[in-house]
């Protein structure tokens, strides 16, 4: 159990250098000279020359990237062209939205998703069963930009139950609009698998042995059949990270929401590198440690795995 | 036979299980009567889809319900008719007072649970130990169907244990609370055969610590021999054939159970070719008019293709459902061949 967590953990250090690489590669091969957009157009040809032997630009690309992955683990990526704050601070002060956002999203997802997809599963062929299996049919079809904009006209506009847009003071009603519009998606797609998966466990052989044993109906698919059922619901609950950290980057604009994703945007139309590349590399970081939670989870909810 | 006259333990009468399907009503059990005594071993034999299956799981109250439904008919269980009972009434009869286990150990074990999880869950509703003890319990279960280091084995799980562990493990589950009735569903099918024999001699000296009885539900009539008491042989939903096992072996009187006897390779007789049954149990959507055997039946003639025969008493103790038994006894003296050899 031990070694499987500790082989998992050391599997994650490849895959970050490998981020870090093709981050710095991206950069690299976009058009666009940052000592001008630096100096915008009213840098002579001395100054820029200046500036890029300061930022390292005029040095050979293997050692720029030398340099690169220096930067990053010293957690020096430099200040942004716009506005001098450094990439970490900068970060950090545009986390927390964006957290609330996702974290929210997610317990969303999962909650509401797993308990309508084990519903669902439960009384198979109901009208219930139909109704959420549409409803998940257009959330999994609908993009966040389409639902992102009915929700604004329909609960903002016409309704008036909550804001439409901005943060306000934090208050957490602005944030109620943009955690479901990130939601839906993810929701209508764990609502999806937990109901195929569910309706599949319940006809296993050790949920009729369950059954035989005279337990009841509750213990049956809440102990025997969820804890088998939920196995895939884990690897997509990871993979929709990846999702939900671009959905970010839609939400947040739509909801002008001053988080990552805004700013990530505005960074890439500034060429604003440093900070598109500290974004980028923050979000592979927490695509690739939510994947490492996943594959940690397995362990804990699939015997099967640790002994592998 | 000397258990007549004891009390009934199981009393099945004129059971019929029907599932109603989008293209119609199957009859997957359609009037079925047996009885099972205490102490006793009763084998229910037959091909795939004869309705077996189903028999055991109307008595456990684990029909899929829809599409399926006891239509008709009475389960008496000590005197109770468990069709009438409620859900809750139900489930402290199941794994409790009648315990079954199932055909495929690889798959009939949770793979999420440790084997002391499982084994103790069914311990701790019915008799209502504290996990602790239970998990005490567990491990004696273990030993006593011979499961070496129960200690440890008890926080393994499923996937650690071999196909024939798995179904010892099966037995210690369903044997946990020392029921009355154990149905085993083809328990040893999908073993391999010295596992085979080691399961049902452990089935057999547990039977008798126990002094419980056995339902045996199989297709295989070596299995059939090594274990029963008596055997009832079903085809399409009902039985054939329904008396003791040294009779049946000795004195079949259903062309049916004839067939099947003949299909058996023996060791001792220097047969090149096995006789075997023509054609395939008939569609349950679509059985045929008459007897249901008259599709593959040599001897099928005029009323057996217009009338069902009722189950009649052939002798003593020996009850059959056929309109020619009497003609199959006589071809049976004269030694005459009455399926063909299979080329």
């Amino acid at each position: 159990m031990f070694a499987y967590f500790i082989r998992r953990t050391l599997g994650v250090i490849p895959v970050i250098l490998g981020v870090i690489l093709v981050v710095f590669i991206l950069t690299t091969i976009v058009p666009g000279d940052p000592a001008r957009i630096m100096m915008g157009q009213r840098g002579d040809p001395e100054t820029l020359k200046l500036i890029r032997k300061e930022m390292g630009l005029d040095e050979p690309t293997h050692v720029q990237l030398v340099k690169f992955y220096k930067d990053v683990f010293t957690l020096n990526l430099g200040r942004s062209y716009r506005n001098n704050m450094t990439v970490i601070e900068s970060i950090k002060s545009r986390l927390p939205v964006t957290a609330t956002l996702a974290i929210g999203a997610m317990i969303i997802a999962v909650v509401l998703g797993v308990s309508i997809g084990i519903y669902s599963a439960t009384h198979q062929y109901t009208w219930q069963d139909y109704l959420s299996m549409i409803f998940s049919l257009l959330g999994i079809a609908s993009p966040v930009y389409f639902v992102g904009l009915i929700m604004v006209i329909i609960f903002a506009r016409k309704l008036g139950w909550v804001p439409g847009t901005g943060l306000g003071n934090g208050e957490w009603i602005y944030y109620v609009l943009p955690i479901l519009t990130l939601g839906v998606r993810p929701m209508a797609l764990i609502v999806r698998l937990t109901r195929s998966t569910m309706l599949e466990v319940v006809h296993q052989d050790y949920v009729k042995t369950a059954r035989a044993k005279g337990l009841k109906e509750k213990a049956v698919i809440y102990k025997h059949a969820l804890k088998n059922a939920l196995i895939p619901v884990i690897t997509i609950i990871g993979l929709q990270t990846a999702s939900l950290l671009s959905g970010v980057m839609l939400t947040e604009t739509i909801y002008s929401l001053p988080g990552l994703g805004r700013l990530s945007i505005q960074a890439v139309t500034n060429r604003d590198f440093p900070i598109i590349r500290g974004v980028v590399l923050f979000m592979a970081l927490v695509f690739v440690l939510a994947n490492l939670l996943v594959d940690l989870s397995y362990g804990f909810f699939d015997p099967r795995i640790r002994y592998e | 036979m000397a258990n007549k006259n004891k009390e009934k333990l199981v009393d099945v009468k004129n059971l019929k299980t029907y599932f109603y399907t989008e293209e119609g009503v199957v009859k997957a059990v359609d009037g079925i009567d047996f009885e099972i005594y205490p102490g006793e071993t009763l084998g229910i034999v037959g091909e795939s889809g004869c309705g077996k299956s189903v028999t055991s799981l109307s008595i456990m109250g684990l029909v899929e319900s829809p599409p399926g439904k006891i239509a008709e008919g009475e389960i008496l269980f000590e005197g109770i008719d468990l069709t009438k009972l409620s859900q809750a009434e139900m489930r402290k009869i199941r794994g409790n007072e009648i315990s079954m286990i199932f055909q495929e150990p690889m798959t009939s074990l949770n793979p999420v649970y440790t084997i002391g999880d499982q084994i103790s869950e069914a311990i701790i509703i019915h008799k209502g130990l504290s996990k602790k003890e239970a998990m005490k319990e567990s491990v004696e279960m273990l030993k006593k169907v011979g499961i070496p280091l129960p200690e440890q084995r008890i926080n393994e799980y499923p996937h650690q244990l071999s196909g024939g562990m798995r179904q010892r493990v099966m037995i210690a589950m369903a044997l946990s609370c020392d029921p009355k009735l154990l149905i085993a569903d083809e328990p040893t099918t999908a073993l391999d055969v010295t596992i085979q024999a080691q399961i049902l001699e452990l089935m057999n000296s547990l039977k008798a610590s126990y002094g419980m009885s056995i339902m045996m539900i199989t297709h295989d009539l070596g299995v059939i021999a090594e274990i029963s008491d008596r055997v009832a042989v079903m085809y399409a939903g009902k039985i054939v054939e329904y008396t003791d096992v040294n009779t049946l072996f000795a004195d079949p009187k259903h062309p049916y159970t004839w067939g099947l006897m003949n299909s058996i390779p023996k060791l001792d007789r220097d047969v090149n070719r096995l006789q075997a049954i023509p054609g395939i149990v008939p569609n349950p959507l679509n059985f045929p008019d008459g007897c249901k055997f008259n599709t593959r039946c040599p001897l099928a003639e005029g009323k057996c293709f217009t009338d069902e025969p009722k189950i009649v008493d052939a002798a003593e103790g020996h009850k059959v459902r056929c309109w020619r038994y009497k003609d199959l006894e006589e071809m049976k003296k004269q030694n005459v061949k009455i399926y063909e050899e299979q080329r």
